[in-house]
């Protein structure tokens, strides 16, 4: 697979490249795990996904934004760090919050399971405000897609338009979120 | 008109989006230190976008880990069509024989096939190596001593004393025709290189007993004794009645047969 059209296309928002490249190096990673870290099946292929994962994050968040190496070479690297992440028992890979807003370590567990519980909160807000406005934001948010490519993804007029509903989806979801931290607390 | 709260939440997506030039930004950071509401509503808006992408993540997640369960049961469905080819490990003895059959014919066709033909037999030999161990007794209940007429055939049918199976598969057959005895003759005469025999018998499987189990291995082994006899249009016939049978590793091997044929 070409390096640079994996990137393109995964910038571009085709979600299919990563299925192809998820079946592509499935086998030999699995394998490769199993072998070389005595990992179980199960396990190899948690790794692996989170190691897909992590590709596609680096990718849509600039931080990589050319292979000096190859796809292979470089999912590779990545499923040999979480593995020793794995390994040392802090592989809490899908809950994870951004490091930036909070330093939350393995040992202030409590404190990240508090956080998980309010994340789930706005997740729940998320769902309840439904389509297109969730994935209106995802694409914003996650998939870092400029408003013309998520304008042309959910078939809006233009940018502009796409932008006013972004901030109308923003809006709502506050709404929704404030009304269920009162009931919660309720 | 717009009121405050709408206009800050403006601000706060410009903020967050870094849409802002750097004097507004300046200034609304100027602001965020005096302002609580303000301050508010941009921890209100933080937490909510990590909440999008916590998930948004998940949803990435769970879409990866779908398809590893299908890609899971595209494997195991493989496996399942190769196993099905002869179904070893749902019968008992029969079965056995049966896939001996298949091998039996596959090692005649890797023979009888003409020089610098490819075929598919390279294929075949790697799944008879992994499925079919050679310490697997297709006779389990009948030995040596065993007087069981349709024992002792197998019995010689599995031991590769294939011209006494035959001539015992035969004496079977006059008194009580039934398809198994049929196939198995049909099977060993072809080892024997009594080719013409072999295709009559495999033809009375499949005309009389269109319903059995192995048609589609009577039907492919006839094929190969047909080649044999030097009848490829036979083949090609009997090859492309294969080529519509579920067991899709014995469909294929038929496919790639007629190729070679044409």
């Amino acid at each position: 697979m070409n390096e640079s059209t994996v990137i393109d296309k995964i910038c571009s928002g085709d979600r299919e490249v990563l299925n192809k490249i998820y079946r592509e190096y499935r086998s030999e990673f699995i394998s490769w795990v199993v072998k070389q870290y005595s990992c179980s099946q199960d396990e190899a292929k948690d790794v692996y996904q989170t190691s897909v994962l992590i590709l596609y994050e680096n990718i849509v968040n600039k931080k990589l934004t050319h292979l000096t190496s190859s796809v292979k070479t470089y999912l590779f690297s990545i499923g040999k760090n979480k593995i020793r992440e794995f390994k040392k028992g802090q592989n809490r890979l899908i809950s994870e919050p951004n490091e930036s807003m909070f330093q939350v370590t393995n040992d202030e567990r409590e404190q990240q399971d508090l956080l998980e519980e309010q994340l789930k909160v706005a997740a729940d807000s998320l769902e309840k405000l439904g389509d297109p406005c969730s994935q209106m934001l995802k694409h914003f948010y996650y998939d870092k897609m400029s408003m013309e490519q998520i304008a042309e993804k959910l078939k809006y007029k233009n940018k502009e338009t796409a932008k006013n509903l972004k901030h109308k989806c923003l809006k709502r979801l506050r709404k929704i979120y404030q009304e269920m931290q009162v009931k919660n607390f309720e | 008109m717009m009121n405050k709260q709408e206009e800050d939440m403006m601000l706060v997506e410009r903020y967050l989006d870094n849409t802002m030039t750097a004097t507004e930004r300046e200034a609304f950071e100027t602001r965020l230190g005096q302002d609580k509401d303000l301050k508010e509503t941009i921890k209100d808006i933080e937490f909510l976008v990590e909440g999008i992408r916590y998930s948004a993540r998940k949803e990435l997640l769970t879409q990866l880990q779908e398809l590893e369960s299908q890609i899971a049961a595209e494997v195991q469905e493989d496996e399942q069509a190769e196993t099905k080819v002869v179904p070893l490990y749902q019968r008992s003895w029969m079965s056995v024989a049966a896939a001996l059959a298949l091998i039996l014919v596959s090692t005649i066709a890797y023979q009888l096939w003409p020089a610098g033909g490819k075929g598919d037999m390279a294929m075949t030999d790697r799944y008879i190596q992994q499925h079919f161990p050679s310490e697997y007794s297709t006779t389990r209940s009948a030995a040596e001593s065993d007087v069981a007429t349709p024992n002792k055939a197998y019995y010689l049918y599995e031991g590769g004393n294939y011209a006494a199976a035959a001539s015992l598969f035969l004496q079977i057959l006059e008194k009580d025709e039934n398809p198994d005895m049929l196939f198995y003759a049909g099977n060993s005469l072809l080892k024997v290189g009594e080719y013409q025999k072999a295709v009559d018998l495999f033809e009375q499987v499949n005309t009389r007993y269109p319903q059995y189990e192995y048609s589609c291995e009577a039907s492919f082994m006839q094929a190969l004794g047909a080649i044999k006899l030097k009848n490829k249009q036979d083949a090609i016939v009997k090859l492309e009645q294969v080529t519509v049978c579920d067991d899709s590793t014995i469909a294929n091997n038929a496919k790639a047969l007629i190729e070679e044929l044409q």
